[in-house]
């Protein structure tokens, strides 16, 4: 990896695309374990980091995290995310930090039928830090937007109203499952309605019980009452 | 299809492409000590296929900090985006290809 050891500042930038052209059954569909090799492979990319340094950020001039407002101001000026988690400006006089398997991730899921499958999703993991801090000013922000997703989920759906054909095999097989379903669950129904009907029984006579003995009490109390207003 | 610039260099906000999800953190101190050497792992995951985002800006900070070190005036941003994108459309059998391949798959 090029990465610059000795130099106080910085920056690097990396856009990757992962995935090959590989032959499979439907638009979009992938086996999941292609996710774990895509991991590895995104591991594997570290290796194009590049460092640059930039003119004038010799740690001379300090900056600050944009505050709250500036960042809601850019997000309503760009497409506004459909989740927007904005964790606002920490500011701490001195803090002493010693974290263990810390994460944060934002996923997103999306399935249509079993003809597409989408999961996009960014971690970031602290296995062990141990650092104490002066002067801190810290903020997150967390973001997802479904605008992309939509968008492909939409076009596989005029794909298949274009080409009904594609789900045949789909409805045929979704079919068969709410056949054996309804098998199974007929029988369930049976079983269900006779413990039903027994347990509206037994709760009919615990409730006519209930209301006596309330009816009871309140007898009483409304007896105590008018006990104590006639004393 | 989303363009590729994987050498540009720019700051945290200058990257105005829009991706499905995205972590963002900045942090300031006076001053830094670090105890011990930070393990730290960052990831983009995605299918069927994926664009990925990382950029980090460090101010007062080397790449690699080292235990027991202490950094002053530190600055640093971190973006890690990534977005889901469909595969590339496979060419149809016939068209334009006589059915012994065409070269070499592209490499990542």
């Amino acid at each position: 990896m090029q990465q610059d050891d000795h130099g106080t500042g910085g920056s690097t930038r990396r856009r990757t695309r992962h995935g090959g052209r590989k032959r499979h059954k439907g638009p979009g569909l992938r086996p999941e374990r292609e996710l774990e090799a895509q991991v590895a492979e995104a591991e594997a990319e570290g290796t194009r980091t590049r460092p640059v340094e930039r003119p004038g950020t010799e740690g001379a001039g300090r900056k600050v995290p944009r505050s709250r407002e500036e960042r809601s101001a850019r997000a309503s000026t760009t497409n506004d995310p459909d989740v927007y988690l904005d964790i606002p400006v920490v500011k701490v006089d001195e803090i002493e930090l010693d974290v263990e398997d810390l994460a944060a991730s934002v996923s997103l899921e999306a399935d249509v039928l079993d003809l597409l499958r989408l999961k996009v999703g960014v971690d970031v993991e602290l296995g062990h830090v141990g650092l104490t801090i002066k002067g801190v000013e810290a903020q997150a922000l967390l973001k997802v937007q479904l605008d992309n997703v939509r968008e492909i989920i939409a076009r596989v759906l005029k794909t298949i109203d274009s080409n009904p054909q594609i789900i045949e095999h789909v409805v045929r097989g979704v079919g068969r499952s709410l056949e054996e379903v309804s098998e199974g669950t007929g029988e369930a129904v049976a079983g269900a309605g006779r413990g039903a009907g027994e347990a509206v029984a037994e709760a009919g006579q615990g409730a006519g019980r209930a209301l006596e003995e309330t009816a009871g009490a309140v007898g009483d109390v409304v007896g105590d009452f008018d006990e104590e207003d006639d004393g | 299809m989303r363009r590729r610039r994987e050498d540009d260099v720019g700051e945290v906000d200058d990257v105005d492409d829009v991706y499905d999800v995205e972590i963002r953190a900045s942090a300031s101190a006076e001053e830094l000590l670090f105890h011990e050497e930070p393990d730290v792992r960052t990831r983009a995951r995605g299918t069927p296929e994926r664009e990925s985002l990382s950029v980090r800006e460090r101010d007062g900070l080397p790449w690699r900090v080292r235990a027991g070190g202490v950094y002053r005036n530190v600055h640093v941003d971190y973006r890690l985006a990534a977005a889901v994108r469909e595969p590339d459309p496979e060419p149809e059998p016939g068209q334009g290809d006589d059915g012994r391949g065409s070269g070499p798959p592209a490499s990542g």
